[in-house]
Order: C-alpha cells, then sequence, then structure tokens
C-alpha cells in the first residue's frame, strides 16, 4: 500500500462483539453503549493551563487573563486581583483529550457504537500557584523618571521614559489591582496621566515647605487649616505637588467642626520621612545621636519611636556605641532566596523581631513569617538564650 | 504580554466547552511507528454495575476509573496573528486508567 492511499480502519459492531469475547467479558454486564476510540484527522497545537477556582470563575465570567514578563523574567500569570507564577509540569502519563465523551455516570441511550475523536496528546501542561506580585522593577522605572522639581521638568520629559497605567500594568508581574495597590503604597501619584514619584530630594524640599509653615504659624500639627496652608503654598510648589504632599503626609481632622476645613499631619509618616532624611546620607549614626537628633527634627508634639522605622533601618545593638543605619524593605529583591541571600550578607545572625519587617511582605496565607523561617533559615539558640536564625549555607559561627 | 481569552463569536464572549480527558500511563504508539492521525485505538465501555470504565487497546484491557481534576485545565490555542492564546474547552473530568494494562489472551475453540 503506497504512502497516499492509506485507508482508515472503521470499527463495525461486529469487530466489537467479538473483542468483547476475546476478553472474556459478557455483554450483559456492560452498559449498551460502546464509544471505539480514534485519533483525530489532525493534532492542533494546543497548550493545557492549569486552573484554579478564582481563574476558571474570572474566565468564565469574560475577564481576560495574562502572561506577564520579558525574557529575563520567569512567566507568571495574572487574574484582575491575583498573580501566580507559572511553571511547566511533566507527566510520564499520557493526556489524551476528547472533545465528546460519555463518561460511565451520565445517561446515554444510543446502543449504537458512538465514534469518539482524541484531538491532542499532552505530557506536559502549565502549572500555577499563587505569588507574591514582583514589584521591584516598578520602583526602578518609576525612580527613573522621577519628578525633580518644576525647573528640572523639562529635562526630565524629554530624556526619560514616562508610564500610564497600561504601560505599567503590560511592564510589570502583577495584577492590576495590586499595581494600583502597590502605586498607593509608594506615594506614587499621576502628572497629566503619567505615573510618577517624587524624587526623595525634591519631596525633603516640599515636605519642609508644609512643616516649616506650621512651625512658623505655630499650627498644632493636628490642626491645620487647609485654605490657609493651600494659599500660602500654592507661591512655592506646583498645584499637583502641593496637592500630593497634603494627601500622602496629611488626613482630614476627625472632630466633626473641622472635618473639612481643617487637616491633621500623619505622626508616623512624618517621622519616618525626617529619620530617613537624616540616615540616607550616612553610612551609620550613633544610635544615641540619632534619636536626639531624630527628635528634634520633627514637629513639636510628635513623639518618635523606633518602631515607626520598621523596615526601613536595621540597628547594631551589638557594636559599642550602638549605631542605626538606613536599610529600605523596598530596595530587596522580591525573589525568597535571594531576599534570604542579601539579609545574611548584611548580618549573618537575626533574632526574629530584627528579621519579620523585611519578609512580611512575603509571607502568605500559606507562609507566614516563621514558615518562611523554617523553610529558608537555620535557627539557633546563642548564648544568652535568645532564638538567631542564620542562613543554611553558612559554617555555623 | 500575552492575553489569555475565550472565544468570540458575534454575541461577544461564549463560554468555552467542557472536553474530556482520559489518562493513560505511557505512550500510545502505533506497532509501525506510522503517524496516529486517523488511526482507531481502542473501544471504551462501561460496566453496568459500578460504572467502571473499560478500555482495550489491541491485546490490553485495561479498568479505569472517574475522576474529577483536583485543579480543572483550560485548552488554549495561540493566535496566529496575535500574542493571545484562545481558551477553546475547559477540562474538569477525566477517565483515569492508572493500572498496568492486562493482556487478553486470544483462545479460539478451534485451538484447544
Amino acid at each position: 500500500m503506497s504512502q497516499n492511499e492509506v485507508s482508515y480502519y472503521v470499527r463495525t459492531a461486529e469487530d466489537v462483539k467479538k473483542v468483547i469475547e476475546h476478553a472474556k467479558l459478557s455483554e450483559n454486564d456492560l452498559k449498551p453503549n460502546v464509544q471505539p476510540i480514534y485519533f483525530g484527522e489532525t493534532f492542533e497545537n494546543y497548550k493545557l493551563l492549569q486552573l484554579d477556582e478564582h481563574i476558571l470563575a474570572d474566565l468564565k465570567c469574560g475577564q481576560t487573563v495574562v502572561f506577564k514578563g520579558d525574557h529575563k523574567e520567569s512567566a507568571v500569570l495574572c487574574t484582575k486581583t491575583k498573580t501566580y507564577d507559572v511553571k511547566e509540569a511533566e507527566t510520564s502519563n499520557s493526556i489524551l483529550l476528547l472533545p465528546e465523551l460519555t463518561f460511565p455516570d451520565e445517561k446515554f441511550n444510543n446502543t449504537e457504537l458512538t465514534s469518539r475523536k482524541i484531538v491532542g496528546i499532552f505530557h506536559k501542561y502549565l502549572e500555577v500557584k499563587p505569588c507574591k506580585p514582583r514589584l521591584s522593577k516598578l520602583r526602578n522605572l518609576l525612580k527613573n523618571c522621577s519628578y525633580k522639581g518644576s525647573e528640572l521638568e523639562k529635562e526630565v520629559l524629554a530624556t526619560c521614559e514616562m508610564y500610564t497605567f497600561e504601560h505599567l500594568s503590560a511592564k510589570i508581574q502583577a495584577s492590576d489591582n495590586e499595581l494600583k495597590y502597590a502605586l498607593k503604597e509608594m506615594g506614587a501619584f499621576q502628572i497629566d496621566g503619567y505615573w510618577r514619584v517624587l524624587d526623595f530630594e525634591y519631596e525633603c524640599r516640599a515636605l519642609s515647605f508644609l512643616l516649616n509653615l506650621i512651625d512658623e504659624q505655630s499650627w498644632p500639627y493636628n490642626t491645620i487649616p487647609m485654605d490657609e496652608t493651600l494659599n500660602i503654598l500654592c507661591e512655592l510648589l506646583p498645584p499637583v505637588i502641593l496637592q500630593h504632599i497634603i494627601d500622602q503626609y496629611s488626613t482630614w481632622c476627625v472632630s466633626s467642626n473641622l472635618s473639612k476645613t481643617h487637616r491633621s499631619l500623619i505622626e508616623d509618616k512624618v517621622c519616618r520621612f525626617m529619620a530617613i532624611g537624616l540616615l540616607r546620607p550616612c553610612d551609620k549614626f550613633n544610635l544615641t545621636d540619632f534619636k536626639t537628633a531624630w527628635q528634634g527634627s520633627v514637629p513639636e508634639g510628635m513623639v518618635t519611636n523606633l518602631k515607626q522605622l520598621d523596615g526601613t533601618v536595621l540597628v547594631d545593638q551589638s557594636s559599642h556605641p550602638q549605631t542605626i543605619c538606613y536599610f529600605n524593605e523596598q530596595d530587596l529583591p522580591d525573589d525568597i532566596l535571594e531576599r534570604f541571600v542579601c539579609l545574611f550578607q548584611v548580618r549573618n545572625k537575626w533574632t526574629f523581631n530584627e528579621i519579620q519587617p523585611f519578609l512580611e511582605k512575603l509571607s502568605t496565607d500559606k507562609l507566614n513569617v516563621n514558615t518562611l523561617l523554617a523553610k529558608y533559615t537555620r535557627a539557633t539558640t546563642d548564648v544568652d538564650g535568645v532564638r538567631v536564625y542564620c542562613s543554611r549555607y553558612s559554617s555555623t559561627t | 504580554m500575552i492575553l489569555v481569552k475565550l472565544i468570540e463569536d458575534d454575541n461577544g464572549l461564549s463560554s468555552p466547552p467542557e472536553w474530556a480527558a482520559v489518562e493513560v500511563q505511557g505512550e500510545l504508539e502505533t506497532r509501525r511507528h506510522t503517524p496516529l492521525e486517523c488511526q482507531y485505538v481502542g473501544d471504551l465501555f462501561a460496566t453496568i454495575q459500578d460504572g467502571v470504565p473499560i478500555l482495550i487497546i489491541g491485546h490490553h484491557i485495561l479498568y479505569g476509573k472517574a475522576q474529577t481534576f483536583e485543579k480543572p485545565f483550560a485548552v488554549m490555542k495561540k493566535k496566529l496573528d496575535a500574542d493571545e492564546y484562545v481558551v477553546e474547552a475547559i477540562v474538569t473530568k477525566k477517565l483515569l486508567f492508572k493500572n498496568r494494562p492486562k493482556p487478553i489472551i486470544a483462545c479460539h475453540s478451534n485451538d484447544l
């Protein structure tokens, strides 16, 4: 038989009867509907994507899900609200796909043979696992085009790439909801439709205009008249920046007679910003000196507290004198393993309270900080009976 | 960025059909390694009692069971003209034949 005149075998009722007999089965024990299975004429280039109930529900109601990642990144799948790690999984079994097939528990009255077609054979599928959004790239993109003041804006616009939400959504491995939340959390805002952050030095300048005004007028930091503030500061700052600084560092007063006219500075945020301003320019700061300088830098009435700096500083209590330095959680890698490498490079032993602020953002419902520590570090008890965590890969010190 | 969408017809997005899966151990191949397309594979039966699926392929008989995938699958096809996958079907159920196939020894009355 030559290759191009292949005639394909078709099953008959006779053949089926024979095979039942050969297999020593009894026709009376079997349901009358028999389904001979054939391979289809062509195998389409399908891919199997594993789903969880959220992705399935989203797809079913017509929402688009998106694979994101450039060539250097491992792919993620994003729904509107969640991000998933995507990995190709292999199975030694063959998974055959059939568009039509009657399962044993389904009613089917046809007693004739019903041919079924296999349209694909699979040994691989894409496996999905919920993961944290990967946001370090977002910070870098926005830092590169940060707002440095009206006098420098022309140059920034001419030389730097600007990003709308759609641009960021395409580039950042996060769902749209997670991206919106991250933008809000990092204090990003829009100028002419582009998402921007303030350059640190510029933000210092802009915030100090506000703080100096409060100081000059001797307003309590929790009762600042807004009309007056806006009238005075609009001479010094562009309206969009002024509004942003006010949104970032204050909230409307709670008491009902002031709730539309007066705002209150957010103590923790202002204190943290002032601390970063002091610590950023230097490697290390004597802890006692720092505490004095810090308290002196914040508006009258605010109380500084090291707890406000969780996740932004490292305090070295073992050195004499004790020191503090700037170390921001936001600058650490998103990848858990890489993050632990960084953390153990900075310090080879951590107590739970010290390391917790640097891991919190990576923890999930299933993997809390304790589980992360158990999985990626070695716990020991040091001479003072304090439990400390060190790298699994370092020699014991 | 690659989108994953449902099939779009004139009425907008339509809910994908449900396809079935049959999972067997190892590989399916023809004796002479001829292409699989259009070839006959085997017969699928089900017992009246308990509804046990039975698959007979060549001289092998396989007993299986119906199962729901712990996590369902989307069957996607890449669009040629766009960075887009279209979900053509969803698979939530399978017939699993995980035991080793048993040989059928053909034995005719005139062989005895």
